[in-house]
């Protein structure tokens, strides 16, 4: 019996009018949004290859260990997200280069590539916002009417006269409805893999398709949670043109008024405090780090490491920005060696210690981040669950690798790969060696062996485990509203 | 007649659940959007620019007491007032960056030990005027959102609204068959259809203008904000852009409604035309515009400026000629070298300055251009033109940027006429030392202002105002050639 409703409702559907259009204008939206997306995604990985490039060529052109503190700075590259094409979630916006050196430790990402700033003022779509706004809204088209517009015309009666259980024609037209949107859902899936596809760039890997079918069920997961919203609603009432103002206005609510309230609210309610304390403690530091290497020299009875070498000439470029230091030196035309040993000395104390100091200062700027921008975000991101929709986009963007959470993943990397870098320069006594400052007195000079950087991606299943908290506030919700529809179904007048 | 209908339409209006919806969704909107503005968003930017406009102020009066120096170091930084119609729309201000730079970036010196040169001599480069990106929204992490402001209570959601209460209103007739009964006396259809229409308007307009009065009174009573007379200007016209705008959607939702005959399908036209105009097409055409439209990188921009630095280097450093010659402290200075010296230093500041500029041009041009394509879509149409009325948003910080770049010209005549003034210089532009030595009074400087007035504003709003006043037209003639033609069963 159960099948013979499916059977009527999937074929009332599919030979309803707003069926064939809903159809129609959302593959269209798809097609020409992925191909757009695709695009997007093309240029951004020639950037990084780029990217890469000029950090082997920049490598390639140091003469000067010290070029590395200040001048030549090794980077840290993040590779576009394949999926970011299906949910863009920070991948363009937070930056995707990192400048590694011993005297910074990386806490912000630059942009390579083509960079205009101004676009952000246009907000950006990508396949997850399409559908959280499209397929939102066609699940509720389709469910609003189900019961109350039966009853209007009489045959809902007629239905349950014959040996139809209620739960039965419930399901029915649960299973019906769904399988009729997972029609336009599916279908889109695949021709949006097709049209990215066609991309000469891209190739998916098995642990994309693992991801793509994820993000496929979530969505589902996410549409079902709309039509039964729907059913509910029709259950409540038992004139049609009611229940579709009550849907409309739940869609309002949850899909454009919500996600766009609560980050506002979070925003004025728990604004982020200046930084500036932070970048004073900071520059106190790099005063204090100064004046130790100063106390040092003095000791020594020199005021410049070089001061004892006899050499013709010398320079210096030296910074410090808030919280980074760096120093890259050169020195030639050494008419003995007499004086270098002792400015090798010098050099491993003073960058040894600038390290250290790094590493101090980092600790302040963590609080900063910590206590501010990190925590307002994880504020908004928590508030913002009371919409189902930004609950959908927020677990589309884990399973994509493009949500914060993933960024600051790269972010810690980065940083791991500077302590490795750090590390290298001490293992190989690279502080305290004549290359440091002169390209005089030949030495080995082999860049080969420098440690690259290489992101290592998250696991499927660590993926699944961080939006585990997302995907199970969707069943949940999914859950109680069938539960809602059923209850008041039963409780139906059908006359 | 027609009013009977119209009177009619609003006592059914009235009674609908979309009336409530449209009003309790309207008044808290509103509502909220003058609380947030009143009580954070506005007195935070305002401390936010009066402080820095302060500390602008305090430097240029440490640097205005040597006109040399004042000449070298620049204006400082030029900051965009926050406009008090923020509330009305955002525009994005808070991505814009917030001001722009008048100031000098590097020093540089050769020392006098060094056995190649003969003296030692350090100098700052000559100020350009630069485009840092330094914004308000101090968190970039945060996820996106659009903010609560006029331009998305009535561009989105009162134009969605605008379809519920126009999509049944001839297909819904027809299916319950009261159209033909309707038609059976002695009306005509166009009169039907404007009824219909003004019915609709009316009963939609109401709840916005409780919305809106609300909103105003709630921001009136603040002490922050006090709105003069060009500004209640502005807002006035910014009403009738807002119901011009709705009456769009109005007679797009009669058009549709007339063609079908049952209410559900045109409908499900309706929301899924909606969603296209005016929720993705204006925000996909970011992508597309970044890629039909490439901006240098910033590697390759940083490149670019080295070479160009390095070229003009060597060309005037060739047999260390500029070095050689004399050093433009020496006293008295020697006019042939400060002439060397300002040679060197214009032209590496004018090379760097027009670099800035093209760039900026170029970044700017992407997003003019992408706006073109959004103005497809008339809930962009309705916020470009809104935007430009409260002075928010690109158009605006367009105008900063050429304001700047006015007040840059004119900061540089300044300097001229004022050294002009002193027989003690050598008049040499621009080395610190071929000018004027005597302290600037303050008071004569010029400083940098970037007003806003109803002519000006109208004046950016004017296109798009004509493209909305067209289009309103164009519906409103689809939907009574479209009724006139259609069946009444």
């Amino acid at each position: 019996m159960l099948w013979t409703i499916v059977r009527r409702e999937i074929t009332a559907n599919i030979l309803s009018f707003r069926f064939l259009m809903g159809l129609l204008i959302y593959f269209s939206l798809i097609v020409t949004n992925l191909f757009v997306l695709t695009r997007g995604y093309e240029d951004r990985l020639q950037s990084y290859q780029t990217a890469i490039r000029e950090n082997e060529d920049e490598i390639k052109q140091v003469q000067r260990y010290s070029e590395f503190g200040l001048t030549r700075t090794l980077k840290g590259n993040r590779k576009p997200k394949l999926l970011s094409i299906f949910n863009e979630g920070v991948d363009k916006r937070k930056g995707n280069t990192v400048t590694i050196a011993h005297g910074y430790v990386p806490a912000v990402a630059e942009q390579h590539g083509s960079d205009n700033p101004y676009l952000n003022i246009f907000a950006s779509i990508d396949f997850t916002v399409i559908f959280q706004v499209v397929m939102s809204l066609l699940a509720l088209l389709f469910s609003y009417d189900a019961i109350s517009r039966e009853k209007e015309a009489g045959t809902l009666g007629l239905a349950l006269s014959c040996a139809v259980s209620r739960p039965t024609l419930l399901l029915g037209k649960y299973i019906a409805g769904m399988a009729s949107i997972s029609f336009p859902l599916i279908a889109s899936f695949v021709a949006g893999l097709l049209v990215i596809q066609f991309s000469p760039y891209v190739s998916f890997s098995s642990s994309d398709w693992g991801r793509i079918l994820l993000i496929l069920l979530l969505s589902m997961l996410y549409v079902s949670l709309f039509f039964l919203i729907g059913l509910f609603l029709s259950a409540q009432t038992h004139r049609p043109s009611i229940t579709l103002m009550f849907s409309m206005c739940v869609w309002v609510l949850f899909v454009l008024v919500v996600p766009n309230l609560t980050v506002l609210l979070v925003e004025h309610a728990s604004p982020i405090q200046s930084e500036k304390p932070y970048k004073e403690q900071a520059s106190e530091q790099w005063k204090q780090y100064g004046a130790e290497v100063k106390d040092y020299f003095e000791k020594r009875g020199v005021e410049n490491p070089l001061d004892r070498a006899s050499l013709s000439g010398s320079g210096a470029s030296s910074g410090i920005n808030d919280y980074d230091s760096g120093e890259t030196v050169s020195a030639s035309g050494f008419r003995s060696d007499e004086g270098v040993p002792f400015a090798q000395e010098c050099y491993d104390f003073k960058e040894n210690l600038r390290a250290q100091y790094a590493d101090r200062i980092w600790q302040i700027r963590k609080a900063y981040l910590d206590e501010n921008p990190n925590r307002q975000s994880l504020l908004a991101l928590n508030i913002s669950r009371i919409s189902p929709t930004a609950v959908y986009y927020n677990a589309a963007a884990i399973l994509a690798e493009t949500d914060l959470g993933s960024f600051w993943r790269f972010m810690e990397q980065a940083r791991q790969y500077r302590r490795e870098w750090v590390e290298y320069l001490r293992d190989e006594k690279i502080f305290s060696s004549r290359r440091w400052f002169t390209t005089e007195f030949e030495e080995p000079f082999d860049l080969s062996k420098i440690p690259r950087f290489k992101e290592q991606s998250e696991s499927i299943s660590g993926s699944l485990q961080r939006a585990s908290l997302d995907i199970m506030i969707l069943t949940v919700l999914n859950i109680l509203f069938f539960m809602g529809a059923f209850i008041s179904f039963l409780r139906y007048d059908v006359v | 007649m027609i009013w009977h209908i119209a009177k009619r339409e609003i006592l059914d209006n009235l009674t609908r659940f979309r009336f409530v919806l449209t009003l309790s969704l309207v008044m808290v909107l509103m509502v909220m959007n003058a609380v947030i503005f009143v009580s954070s968003q506005y007195p935070r930017r305002i401390t936010e620019y009066s402080q820095d406009t302060n500390n602008a102020v305090e430097s240029l009066k440490k640097r205005s007491s040597n006109l040399g120096e004042l000449a070298v170091k620049g204006p400082g930084y030029l900051y965009k007032p926050p406009s008090p119609l923020t509330f009305i729309a955002t525009g994005e201000d808070a991505n814009l960056p917030k001001r722009a730079e008048g100031a000098s970036t590097g020093n540089f010196g050769i020392g006098k030990n060094t056995p190649d040169y003969r003296f030692g001599y350090s100098w700052s480069e000559n100020w350009q005027l630069q485009y840092p990106q330094d914004t308000f929204r101090k968190n970039d992490s945060l996820p996106n959102f659009t903010e609560l402001d006029w331009v998305f209570i009535i561009g989105l959601v009162m134009s969605f609204m605008a379809i519920l209460f126009t999509y049944d209103a001839i297909s819904g007739e027809r299916e319950t068959g009261t159209l033909s009964l309707l038609m059976a006396n002695s009306v005509s259809r166009a009169t039907v259809l404007l009824g219909k229409f003004i019915g609709a308007f009316l009963s939609m307009i109401a709840p916005l203008v409780i919305g809106i009065l609300l909103n105003l009174l709630i921001v009136s009573t603040s002490d922050l904000v006090s709105l003069d007379g060009s500004e209640w200007g502005r807002v006035a016209i910014i009403i009738v852009i807002s119901s011009i705008y709705i009456s769009i959607f109005l007679w797009f939702g009669l058009f549709i409604s007339s063609q079908f005959s049952d209410s559900s399908s045109s409908l499900l036209i309706l929301l899924l035309i909606w969603i296209v105009f005016v929720v993705l097409i204006p925000n996909t055409m970011g992508v597309l515009a970044s890629g039909f439209q490439q901006v240098p990188t910033k590697n390759e921009i940083s490149r670019i400026k080295k070479t160009t630095e390095d070229e003009i280097d060597q060309r005037h450093k060739e047999g260390d000629r500029l070095y050689r010659t004399g050093s433009p402290s020496d006293q008295p200075p020697k006019v042939e070298v400060l002439r060397l010296w300002a040679d060197y230093l214009n032209e590496r500041a004018n090379a760097k300055s027009r670099m800035y500029d093209e760039h900026l041009n170029k970044q700017l041009a992407q997003v003019a251009f992408t706006q073109q394509i959004t103005r497809l879509s008339p809930a962009s149409i309705y916020k470009y033109s809104v935007e430009s009325l409260a002075g928010t948003g690109f158009a605006r910080h367009k105008r900063f940027v050429q304001q700047a770049r006015r007040y840059r010209k004119q900061f540089v005549d300044f300097i001229q006429s004022e050294d002009r003034g002193d027989k003690e210089s050598s008049h040499i532009y621009l080395v610190k030392e071929g000018l004027s030595q005597k302290p600037v009074p303050f008071n004569s400087i010029p400083k940098f202002s970037d007003k806003l007035t109803l002519g000006i504003t109208f004046k950016g709003a004017v296109l798009d105002m004509t493209l909305l006043v067209l289009l309103a037209l164009l519906l409103f003639m689809a939907a009574s050639l479209a009724f006139m033609r259609s069946d009444v069963k």
